[in-house]
């Protein structure tokens, strides 16, 4: 902890406890990093592992859009922050430009898993908050099932899924488990079943990835769960519920966001009791059509109905060509963005100023720099 | 099932059952020897004055050497407006999964005026000069009494957040004491910060 002996008190006739934990903590990173120039006592102090890890736990896990760049290349990825002052609400949080696209592939603490649109179809992991990137050298081909922290190590791992074909196997495909950082080789732990969860978002809950899988035509679905330190697979019990649902945490629980087939309402249920996986239908939000037609002109045949859940409710987003518009849980339209290309990921970013022993021992690794504009 | 109000003669080292709402008063003294008075209900909104009532030391009123009046004029007003609150919450908190839409929405909607009420009531209450401001959060620190401590403490994290290292600086009256280019390397290891 701080030697409070020697140093001078952060602020004049203030204990430094309440200073480094209960006022430093609600900035946002950026403001942060400006303090570490303050003098040496603040820089010291916000530098400190044990305050940048209350200070990530502090963070709000805000639903990250991808945005077009100008060029139609590279990735800006926006958080958005119901809570904040209108016209806030959407940030930048980092552009990165390149002669390709890149793709969102998983968010853990703050670490962004991006994949290359380009012949490579390679990785790479970033840290949009401290400017951290480097290359992921995974296998051609690889597919990204989930990313988490490996608690009894510290390590961040991630659980892919390959198939014979690429491993030059015989039979079906497995499921690896790649360390970050480790610079070993991914390690097969067998589950050729893994391959149902490709193209299904995954949320870390307990120490567990989840999964909802819908089965085809039916109403009926489940749940996926992967345990990472047992490293094995089980079921859990869905609701039974019609259309593509996608999991997410609120407040301590798991929850199941449904959006209907004709994107004009979304069900939210939520387990209330995680162990005796007890499900119970929570709210409904109906989107105002009638309304976004009237405001908003030409209807859009096709529009993009994604929940957002923040760390107390869940706000829903329409993207519309042109558009994105934010509806409340009551499914009053409450605010609208007039930008093109804006698209929710269903995914969410809580920002980080943890440095991780990984980063520069990647072949590639830069800070500040190119990709980052 | 309330108490009879004002019952200040009753001893206060009686157990009080949970869940009951006891309206007897409690004499908090500042450091500049005022006394102010407060129901337990909104006093116990300080785990350090819930405890001293518990443990059966409020009887003569309880003295708090380190919150001056004006202060704690403002502490006990925050008490009473969210233990009021609390109430409220807790009534509406008895059917938590209840599917009945038009129900929820109902109670939503009551309360919903109430928080919006709250929510102006708490942005006023900080809305002071930083020494007052600092002063209440030394209080709610002292008291712990959360809610106080996270509101004051988000106003001042809200008023610095969008600040120059300049601006910091002087407003805390904090002494540079970086060389020139230890400050330099800072400032240049994040850049992007600075920017703006």
């Amino acid at each position: 902890m701080a030697e409070a002996a020697s140093a001078a008190p952060l602020l004049r006739g203030f204990p430094d406890e309440v200073v480094i934990w209960e006022i430093l903590p609600r900035l946002p990173p950026k403001s942060i990093l400006r303090c570490r120039a303050v003098c040496p006592a603040w820089r010291r102090a916000t530098s400190a592992r044990d305050f940048l890890l209350a200070h990530h736990a502090r963070q709000p896990a805000l639903p990250i859009l991808d945005g077009l760049n100008t060029v139609g290349k590279g990735i800006d990825i926006l958080t958005f922050d119901h809570r904040s002052a209108d016209q806030l609400q959407l940030q930048s949080v980092a552009r990165l430009g390149a002669n390709h696209h890149f793709g969102l592939e998983a968010s853990c603490d703050g670490l962004l898993v991006l994949s290359i649109h380009d012949m490579s179809l390679g990785f790479a992991i970033c840290n949009p908050a401290t400017r951290q990137y480097a290359p992921l050298h995974l296998l051609y081909g690889s597919r990204l099932l989930g990313m988490y922290p490996h608690s009894p190590t510290g390590e961040y791992r991630l659980l892919l899924y390959l198939s014979s074909k690429i491993m030059h196997d015989e039979g079906e495909g497995a499921s690896y488990i790649f360390t970050i950082g480790s610079g070993h080789q991914p390690r097969n732990i067998g589950c050729p079943d893994a391959k149902a969860l490709i193209f299904t978002l995954s949320t870390l809950f307990r120490g567990s990835l989840h999964w909802h899988l819908k089965q085809q035509e039916s109403a009926s679905s489940r749940i996926m769960v992967f345990d990472t330190t047992a490293e094995s697979f089980r079921q859990m019990r869905a609701p039974v519920v019609r259309g593509f649902g996608n999991l997410f945490e609120m407040d301590g629980m798991l929850g199941l966001s449904i959006i209907n087939d004709e994107q004009t309402s979304v069900d939210i249920w939520v387990m209330q009791d995680y162990e005796g996986q007890v499900w119970t239908f929570k709210s409904r939000v109906e989107l105002p059509i009638a309304e976004i037609r009237v405001q908003f002109g030409k209807f859009v045949d096709f529009w993009n109905v994604v929940a957002a859940p923040s760390d107390v409710d869940v706000q829903v987003l329409v993207k519309t060509d042109e558009w994105l518009l934010q509806v409340d849980t009551d499914g009053k339209l409450v605010a609208s963005f007039h930008r093109r290309g804006l698209n929710p990921t269903q995914r969410r970013l809580k920002q980080s100023l943890v440095s991780h022993t990984f980063f520069p021992t990647q072949e590639g690794y830069v800070v500040n720099a190119s990709p980052f504009i | 099932m309330a108490a009879t109000p004002a019952d200040a003669s009753s001893s206060s080292s009686e157990a009080v059952v949970g869940g009951e709402k006891s309206n007897k008063m409690i004499t908090l003294i500042s450091s500049d020897g005022e006394s102010f008075e407060a129901t337990e209900e909104a006093a116990k909104m300080s785990v350090t004055i819930k405890h001293m009532i518990e443990d059966g030391c409020a009887d003569d009123g309880i003295p708090l050497p380190n919150v001056p009046a004006k202060i704690l004029s403002m502490v006990i007003e925050y008490c009473n407006k969210h233990a009021a609150d609390a109430d409220d919450t807790n009534k509406h908190v008895a059917d938590p999964a209840d599917a009945d839409e038009d129900d929820d929405n109902n109670n939503n909607n009551a309360s919903a005026g109430e928080k919006e009420d709250l929510k102006s009531f708490d942005a006023s209450l900080v809305a002071v000069d930083q020494a007052t401001l600092f002063d209440i959060i030394l209080a709610a620190n002292f008291l712990s009494i959360k809610g106080l401590l996270d509101l004051a403490c988000q106003k001042v994290a809200d008023d610095i957040k969008d600040k120059s290292v300049e601006e910091v600086r002087e407003i805390f009256k904090i002494e540079n004491d970086f060389t020139k280019e230890e400050e330099e390397a800072v400032r240049k290891e994040n850049a992007w910060a600075f920017n703006e």
